[in-house]
């Protein structure tokens, strides 16, 4: 008679065997199977050594159950432990999806506020020297234009994923508040704007760490 | 849960590594669970194996502290032989260091008879810790 013929009718066998299928239920599919693969391949060389002992089947059955109740509390807190594990984890990583959404609102919002302000640059001037009745700046409206075309190339770029965009964004963000240079807190809105978007580009394009690690 | 110092290892763990150690004497480096659970019965002359559950979890302590290698054995082996696949596990340099110290750790404290000895640590139990 075979391990495995010996091993099919023990009951302690089909209670090991059940009760690690129970415990180590939604821990995660290789962690399970790791554990489950490890009972069982404990079990079959306890049966092997029982059959080669001379050990009766009642008796095998009997130390199986044993080893499985004995272990109950072991096997509890083992659970326990990686439950928590298994949390952290995904805490973590929910965390981690979270911010990065925040930043992706963030460095979409400053670029608005970017295009906004360009925008603002040009209607401002243009209706200004239209009531002074001074000739059209055309240094101003070529400066103004590009700036305009450069920050929603960038924009485009940016929604469509290019992190790399917000760099654009934020030389356009400097170039754009050096116009008013005499009033400091446009420049100080620009030095942020820039900044933020600069920060943004920098951590969006670094790998996550658990995968540097790896 | 049983609680202790940083780097100190529990009763079982040092009998695990001890067994460990002695199959390795024994021409048997790498062993798997089972093999481990019968010589420390043997060891202890226990009629009872240490439980799955305690076992299992002392174990993987082990491995996770740097005190075992653990690796699944090839599964074409298992299949050809008609059982299934083992973990089979080493006792690792630092390992054996920890086993050592932890022995002359209780060397050191162990209450000393009348005639200068050492009393002996109390052979390791079959029953879950």
């Amino acid at each position: 008679m075979t391990t495995s013929q010996i091993r099919g009718r023990l009951a302690g066998d089909r209670l090991a065997q059940r009760w690690t299928q129970l415990y180590t239920s939604r821990l995660g599919a290789e962690v399970a199977l790791e554990r489950r693969d490890e009972i069982a391949s404990d079990v079959h060389e306890h049966v092997a050594a029982s059959a080669a002992a001379g050990r009766s089947r009642a008796a095998t059955s009997r130390a199986l159950a044993a080893r499985m109740l004995l272990g109950i509390p072991a096997d509890l807190s083992w659970r326990r432990h990686r439950l928590r594990g298994l949390h952290r984890a995904e805490k973590e990583k929910a965390m981690a999806r979270h911010s990065s959404e925040l930043a992706d609102r963030l460095a979409s919002a400053a670029s608005f506020v970017v295009l906004g302000w360009i925008v603002l640059i040009g209607v401002v001037s243009g209706i200004a020297s239209s009531r002074d009745g001074r000739p059209t700046d055309w240094v101003s409206v070529t400066l103004v234009v590009g700036l305009l075309g450069i920050a929603v190339a960038g924009l485009v770029r940016l929604l469509r994923g290019h992190a790399e965009a917000a760099y654009l964004l934020a030389v356009v963000a400097l170039g754009s508040t050096f116009c008013f240079l005499w009033i400091p807190v446009i420049p100080l809105v620009g030095l942020v704007v820039a900044g933020s978007l600069i920060t943004y580009g920098v951590t969006a394009r670094r790998p996550p760490a658990e995968q540097v690690a790896g | 849960m049983v609680r202790r110092a940083a780097g100190q290892l529990l009763p079982l763990e040092v009998d695990l590594l001890s067994a460990g150690v002695a199959l390795a004497d024994r021409g048997e480096p790498e062993f798997h669970g089972y093999a481990l659970a019968a010589a420390l019965a043997e060891g202890a002359d226990a009629k009872r194996l240490t439980a799955h559950g305690t076992l299992y979890k002392a174990l993987g302590r082990l491995a996770e502290a740097g005190f075992l290698d653990a690796r699944w054995e090839d599964p074409a082996v298992a299949e050809a032989q008609g059982r299934p696949r083992r973990r089979l596990y080493r006792v690792t340099g630092s390992g054996a260091v920890a086993l050592a110290e932890s022995r002359a750790s209780d060397r050191f404290a162990a209450p000393v008879s009348r005639d200068g000895r050492g009393a002996r640590r109390p052979a390791p139990s079959a029953s879950p810790a």
